[in-house]
Order: C-alpha cells, then sequence, then structure tokens
C-alpha cells in the first residue's frame, strides 16, 4: 500500500507508486505547496505514472519559486529516475 | 505461465503477484522482479489506456533460451504498435515536459527486444529479457 506520512518537516514515502495510486498519491502532494524533502528509503516500486505524478508535484512547486528534493532511493527506484534523466531535476545525489 | 486479466488498473497487484510467483518458481533472479512488473505494467497500463478493446489482456511469462520471454495479448483491437513511438525527450527541462511517452521509454530501456505483431484483429507485444545470472533452485 502508497503512503505518504510527514515527520520532522520530511515527506516519508513508503510502498508501492503504480498506476493504481497515482491519483491518491497526486491527491496527498496537493497539500505540498512550498519547498519539501521526501525520503524515499521505503519507497519499494514505482513506474512511469508514479514519476509523472512527482514531475507534476515539482513542476507546479517550480512555478512558485520551490522545489521537490528526494533522497535515500533505493537502488531500483533510483534506476528508474535514471532512465527518465530526472535524477538532478529532483536532487538525487 | 499464462493468464488472462480485467481492464483495469485494480488488476496491477494480481498482475505483480503472477509475475513474482514465475520468477521465483523458475529461479530467475535476473531480471529483477522489479523489473519485469515494471516493463509489463507499463505495457498493460498503456493497452488498458490506448486499446478500445472489450477483452481480457494475456500475459504469458516463459523462458525462451537465455532470456525470458513476456508476451502480452489483446484481442479484437485496432493495430498499434508500440515500437514506433517516438521516444519522449528526457533532456527538455522539466517545465517543458509533458505526460505521455515515459512508459515505453523505461520500457526499450530495460529490455533487450521489444516486438509488435498484428493478425486476425489481435494485437501482440512480445518482451525480451537477457537471462543475466545461472538459474538456482528452478522447479521442474
Amino acid at each position: 500500500m502508497f503512503d505518504i506520512q510527514m515527520k520532522d518537516g520530511v515527506l516519508l514515502v513508503s510502498g508501492r507508486l503504480d498506476a493504481s495510486q497515482a491519483e491518491r498519491a497526486e491527491r496527498m502532494l496537493e497539500h505540498v505547496r512550498q519547498s519539501a524533502v521526501a525520503d524515499l528509503e521505503k519507497l519499494e516500486y514505482i513506474s512511469s505514472a508514479g514519476i509523472s505524478v512527482l514531475v507534476r508535484t515539482q513542476q507546479r512547486l517550480m512555478a512558485s519559486g520551490h522545489t521537490l528534493k528526494l533522497v535515500n532511493a533505493q537502488p531500483r527506484v533510483r534506476d528508474v529516475f535514471h532512465y527518465a534523466s530526472l535524477e538532478e531535476i529532483f536532487g538525487l545525489e | 505461465m499464462e493468464k488472462q486479466f480485467h481492464r483495469d488498473f485494480g488488476e496491477l497487484d494480481t498482475i505483480f503477484e503472477f509475475v513474482a510467483r514465475f520468477l521465483a518458481d523458475a529461479g530467475i533472479e535476473d531480471p529483477p522482479v522489479f523489473e519485469v512488473q515494471l516493463i509489463i505494467e507499463e505495457l498493460f497500463t498503456n493497452l488498458v489506456k490506448y486499446n478500445l478493446g472489450q477483452h481480457d489482456i494475456g500475459i504469458r511469462l516463459q523462458k525462451v533460451a537465455d532470456a525470458l520471454e513476456i508476451v502480452l495479448t489483446d484481442e479484437d483491437v485496432e493495430p498499434f504498435d508500440i515500437t514506433l513511438e517516438p521516444e519522449p525527450n528526457t533532456r527538455q527541462p522539466l517545465e517543458a515536459r509533458r505526460a505521455g511517452g515515459l512508459g515505453l521509454h523505461l520500457v526499450r530501456q530495460m529490455a533487450d527486444e521489444v516486438k509488435y505483431d498484428y493478425s486476425g484483429r489481435r494485437g501482440t507485444i512480445t518482451v525480451r529479457k537477457k537471462l543475466v545470472r545461472p538459474e538456482r533452485g528452478a522447479r521442474s
């Protein structure tokens, strides 16, 4: 089950972000209105549907001068960002 | 191993279980379950979104020589050759990027071969992914 929790100012993202969870994820992220950090340590899976949700969130935030930074992505999740050439845009180190 | 799935994103969990069970039973560790699930999700959701079919979608997994073969079949549909779809420009700045095309781009990145066949109003997508490591503990 996909989930996002806020703890100490960090978005803790967990579970699987696939096409069946994308709408739910988008509704959760609509509440993010300022620069934020999302910890992906417990994100087990992401597909293009999940990537698109994060891209739209980043586009919305950047339009108002803010950013979403992603940290602690697991290697396979990080690979997906790499294939999409999105590591730099999300600050993945 | 082959199974039919309803044209619904809600089928993804069942598809993921189907993939994980096949790979475990076949003793396949590489390609990893993550990549196979992702390839199939991208292809399955593409068919659900763009093929206006009425029938369930078939997914077949099998070992063929030194590769894993993934076959998706969609009956009674118009032709839609995914291999002819243009690549998205992943070098564009974020503000210029648009949704669409990323899923097939990921499939092309991860797969060794992607083929499309259309015959008798049946669309068939075949993906091959090379097996990297020797199989261990495979059940006969």
